[in-house]
């Protein structure tokens, strides 16, 4: 009787010793993603080809980290030193990622937990290919770190509340992307559709390319004009969601997770005709950095380069759109929409260059006459 | 939670009760006072020393305490089917023990939800005692631990897996014996599983069977 129970313990320890040795060899999982034929969120099978930890949820492209927080610790920055220290990560720990492995060799993430980091990382994965496929290699990213489940908390009275949830969020100066705990929205989780991945993937590729890597914006520590900070932080949300909107080939990819956008005054659609209006103009030239809302004249931006699409193809816009932003690196203070949209024009092939004009013009009114083709 | 703690309470103060009129019962003069039998008669209507028997089946329930993927803990009601012998032929002071706990959970989010059941067969040894109407035991544990997990995502078929796993533990439980066949107890253990610690927190009630005095 003893002897028949011990060696079924045996036997069940070698299974499970088999089991953790399998785990780091699978390669297709079961993630949540969309289906590009119905725009609908679903379980499908996808491979994920870079997790070296499949537990830990590390990878060439994204080490992941669970719970814990990041505490505001300094709500004014002045010097860059504060600025760098103005976020505080603690009481982050090693994701324990669970799969079980179906007949057919495809990993099941055993919980809800699970299945949304690796989900996570899979859109990390897919949104360092499709920027692969625009030139824009990997290593200049280089393995980000992710903080999943994360609160970002600010102290009030020694008790640190929390102050984001429902997103997230690229963090230039931690360099990592934090996805706090969603509480409120209860469509698909942001941080599980993939347009969203792609768009804070988008912001760390707009700081290694127009930020020139650097951790803190000069602007946060220098005294530009306010047209100047808010052209080129709508340019960074802007282009952000024409990267997200092609990614996943829909443009209006919020709409899977905020399904109530405008209730919430979300306006996102990029397939939406939107102009840099003179009022818009104003509020850009007029708010300071904590006022500003870079969302809409960033739609304005993302709106006007899909509608180039209907010219040409995916392609050749976006690769444009990367040729632009090579080169305005380490343009910082003279840096202006209209020069961004100079670069994309230049970028497209010469028969679509009057037509890019043309539409650019138009979309970008009060600024029109600054650009080159129509100077 | 709450009702957990106040059960803990309620047995802590059962056992200061017991405590008394054990003291009583056993008084350094060769001869009980008469208020001291007193006492001892009154306690003994609910606190019977129990007699001797094979098994103790137990039937619990609690909460378990797991760590998820992200590293925070989740909690979900946990039921046990148990049981308890003594190892007479290895003196008064060793036990064994074997249960099955069944815990389950469910999450998700828009259509997306994942449905989780946590089963464990383990078997333990270790100590075990009964002192008066009260037995105590502490034991260390392993066994299998079966997990499945049903996935809906509202518009394919369920997704169904399962996956075993060995899970080491540890227990301690108190009981105490009421009326000689029942027993009711609390138990607090420690589950490994490869890389985490899971805790659980059950209240017990059982009965004495099979007794062969």
């Amino acid at each position: 009787m003893i002897r028949s129970f011990l060696f079924g313990l045996v036997v069940v320890a070698v299974m499970n010793g088999v089991a953790c040795g399998v785990d780091n060899q699978v390669r297709d999982f079961l993630v949540y993603d969309v289906d590009s034929s119905t725009q609908q969120y679903r379980l499908m099978r996808s491979r994920i080809e870079t997790l070296d930890n499949l537990r830990e949820g590390r990878g060439s492209v994204a080490k992941l980290r669970g719970g814990g927080k990041a505490n505001i610790e300094n709500g004014n920055p002045e010097t860059e030193q504060e600025w760098a220290e103005a976020i505080v990560v603690s009481g982050d720990s090693t994701p324990d990622i669970q799969v079980v492995v179906r007949d057919n060799g495809v990993a099941m993430p055993w919980d809800f937990h699970s299945a949304m980091m690796l989900t996570l990382y899979h859109h990390l994965e897919q949104a360092s290919l499709f920027f692969d496929s625009l030139g824009v290699s990997p290593d200049v990213v280089g393995t980000m770190r992710v903080y999943y489940n994360m609160p970002i908390t600010v102290n009030l009275w020694m008790l640190p509340l929390p102050l984001v949830t429902d997103n997230a969020a690229y963090i230039s100066t931690i360099d990592a992307f934090v996805i706090p705990p969603q509480v409120i929205l209860n469509d698909v989780p942001l941080y599980a559709n993939r347009g969203v991945v792609v768009h804070e993937y988008s912001h760390a590729v707009f700081n290694r390319l127009v930020d020139a890597d650097r951790r803190v914006p000069v602007y946060a520590l220098e005294s530009w004009d306010n047209l100047v900070v808010n052209e080129r932080r709508s340019l960074d949300e802007g282009v952000a969601d024409f990267f997200a909107a092609v990614a996943v080939s829909d443009p209006n990819f919020l709409a899977a997770s905020i399904s109530d956008a405008e209730e919430l005054g979300i306006d996102r659609d990029v397939s939406v005709e939107r102009l840099y209006d003179a009022a818009l103009r104003a509020s850009v030239q007029s708010d300071d950095l904590v006022d500003y809302d870079p969302y809409i004249l960033g739609s304005v931006v993302a709106s006007a380069l899909w509608a180039l699409r209907g010219s040409t193809d995916a392609d050749t816009v976006t690769s444009a759109v990367v040729g632009a932003l090579n080169r305005i690196k380490g343009i910082d203070e003279r840096l202006t929409l209209t020069l961004f949209f100079d670069f994309v024009i230049e970028g497209l092939p010469a028969d679509l260059q009057e037509a890019g004009c043309q539409l650019f013009a138009m979309r970008l009114d009060a600024v029109a006459g600054d650009l080159a083709c129509v100077r | 939670m709450r009702s957990l703690t106040v059960a803990w309470v309620s047995f802590a103060v059962c056992s200061v009760a017991f405590d008394v009129a054990a003291a009583t019962r056993h008084p350094k003069s060769s001869e009980p006072s008469e208020q001291a039998e007193r006492i001892r008669t009154y306690w003994r209507r609910f606190f019977a020393p129990p007699e001797a028997h094979d098994w103790q089946v137990e039937l619990g329930a609690g909460r378990l305490y797991w760590q998820r993927a992200d590293g925070e803990r989740s909690t979900d009601w946990l039921l046990r089917l148990g049981a308890h012998r003594q190892l007479r032929e290895w003196g008064e002071f060793v036990g064994a023990a074997v249960a099955l706990d069944v815990s389950w959970s469910s999450q998700g989010t828009a259509q997306l939800t994942y449905r989780n059941t946590q089963t464990t067969l383990t078997v333990g040894l270790g100590y075990m005692h009964w002192h008066g109407p009260f037995r105590l035991d502490a034991m260390a544990e392993a066994g299998g631990l079966l997990r499945t997990v049903r996935v809906s995502d509202g518009v394919g078929p369920d997704r169904h897996g399962m996956r075993l796993d060995f899970a080491p533990g540890a227990s301690v439980g108190a009981v105490v014996a009421l009326g000689k066949t029942v027993h009711l107890g609390a138990r607090f253990g420690m589950r490994y599983q490869p890389r985490r610690l899971d805790s659980l927190l059950l209240l017990e009630v059982g009965w004495l069977v099979g007794r062969d005095g």
